[in-house]
């Protein structure tokens, strides 16, 4: 390679052409491109993400119900390994937070939450795949679940009166509940809304980082070489922040109902 | 590869897809979320029937099966504790029992060892009795057969002396003869 006006100019060209090649793959669209080559014009009603939000339950079902077809007294296989998560949901994150009697009514909605963010994750780390969770609509959408059951279930558990009540905490003068009871109020979204953000941003930004690093290849060519290895560093370390994610997400949902329905605690 | 081209087609590459919309990152579309919303109701009903309500209530089958095989060790040890505990008074009581056993066979033996002794020195006491007596009894009649014979000697000496009372000198003689005849001891 030449340092001539040229080679700028190519660099700064390829430059632009992987960064909108980054923006394409990230953003939702209804254009499926396989690679090396070929693009699937998908139908006006379905998007990308759409199908990936879709497809991730339905490969969930099946692996779920094919591991539970054959209950045994001791799991193996597959079913071992969902035991161990779905018993630590429901003892280190729905019981704790919840109690005994709540706990053990929410773990299944837990249950689906973890594994399903879990395996969104996980099938976005799979070439020519896309990360659902890495759209704002999807983790909100998440988001929103949680946030219905911080109200709604509240309100159906505790009654509407005790979910008001849970604004303003017991001992505070009302000068300052006049501040407080706003800011618990719009508190309650912003939990929600922290809890889809982090998703989301958690996701996108390891997908840009590896895009980003394999796209310095196709910019500098060869040159750039070694910084695969670091691409495939962070696809690796991606794998675990699928499974960080799928629990934070989890975790904090269980602790954000469990504050809405024991507000003394 | 010519760089030419492969500019080319990564340039080819991002500029497919539709030209009207410009992709965003943080677009909010409520169909997405009601898509999300749906999916997931859909998802978390049926992973409800197929696994979790299958794997919760086989993982609270298995802890109740834990906690009773628990609960029935810890019976089994307390009952293995009161057995060994009654077995140790039942050994301390047999002990005390052989003890009181072997006390009470050493006092009767004693007692009846002492009552032998008693009896055999009675016994030993009345046959040497007896026979002291039987020994006294034997030397009276030897003394008595020995006065009577020597009695009868004496009739039969005088007899003699009489029959022959001739001369002094024959009387001697005779009586002489009389002495020799009778013996020493």
């Amino acid at each position: 390679m030449t340092n001539t006006p040229d080679t700028a100019s190519m660099v700064t060209a390829k430059s632009e052409a992987v960064q909108a090649f980054i923006l394409h793959h990230m953003s939702d669209s209804r254009t499926w491109s396989w690679l090396p080559a070929g693009h699937e014009q998908l139908p006006a009603f379905l998007t990308l993400h759409g199908i990936m939000v879709i497809g991730s339950g339905i490969l969930l079902i099946f692996c779920l119900a094919m591991a539970c077809r054959r209950p045994t007294p001791v799991p193996h296989g597959w079913l071992n390994f969902v035991e161990f998560f779905v018993k630590y949901i429901r003892d280190d994150m729905a019981i704790p937070f919840l109690g005994e009697k709540d706990g053990r009514r929410l773990t299944p909605l837990f249950c689906s939450l973890f594994f399903y963010i879990l395996v969104m994750n996980l099938v976005g780390l799979i070439p020519c795949f896309y990360t659902a969770t890495a759209n704002i609509n999807v983790t909100l959408g998440l988001a929103s679940i949680t946030l219905f059951f911080m109200i709604a279930g509240t309100i159906l558990r505790n009654g509407p009166i005790a979910f008001l009540k849970g604004f303003a905490p017991p001992g505070i003068p009302w000068y300052i509940l006049i501040l407080l009871v706003p800011v618990e109020f719009v508190g309650l979204f912003i939990r929600a809304a922290a809890l889809a953000i982090r998703l989301f941003a958690n996701e996108m930004a390891g997908h840009l980082v590896v895009f980003s690093l394999l796209g310095m290849l196709i910019v500098y060519g060869a040159t750039a070489l070694p910084i695969s290895i670091m691409a495939v560093l962070v696809f690796i370390q991606e794998i675990f922040v699928a499974f960080l994610q799928a629990y934070i997400f989890t975790l904090l949902s269980a602790v954000f109902i469990g504050q809405r329905y024991h507000p003394a605690h | 590869m010519d760089e030419t081209l492969q500019t080319q087609s990564v340039v080819e590459v991002s500029a497919h897809p539709e030209p009207a919309a410009e992709p965003s990152l943080v677009k909010v579309s409520g169909p997405m979320m009601a898509l999300t919303w749906v999916t997931f109701a859909m998802v978390a009903l049926i992973l409800y029937k197929v696994a979790w309500k299958p794997i919760l209530a086989a993982l609270d089958m298995r802890e109740q099966g834990i906690r009773r095989a628990l609960e029935e060790a810890e019976k089994a040890r307390k009952d293995a504790l009161a057995s060994e505990e009654r077995n140790r008074i039942l050994i301390q009581e047999a002990e005390q029992e052989a003890r009181r056993i072997v006390s009470e066979a050493r006092s009767a033996a004693e007692a009846g060892a002492r009552q032998i002794r008693e009896e055999s020195e009675r016994r030993a006491r009345e046959l040497s009795e007896e026979t002291r007596r039987d020994i006294q009894a034997a030397a009276e009649q030897a003394r008595e057969a020995l006065r009577r014979e020597t009695a009868n000697m004496a009739i039969q000496l005088a007899s003699r002396v009489i029959a022959a009372n001739m001369d002094a000198a024959k009387n001697r003689d005779l009586v002489a003869e009389a002495l020799k005849e009778i013996p020493r001891s």
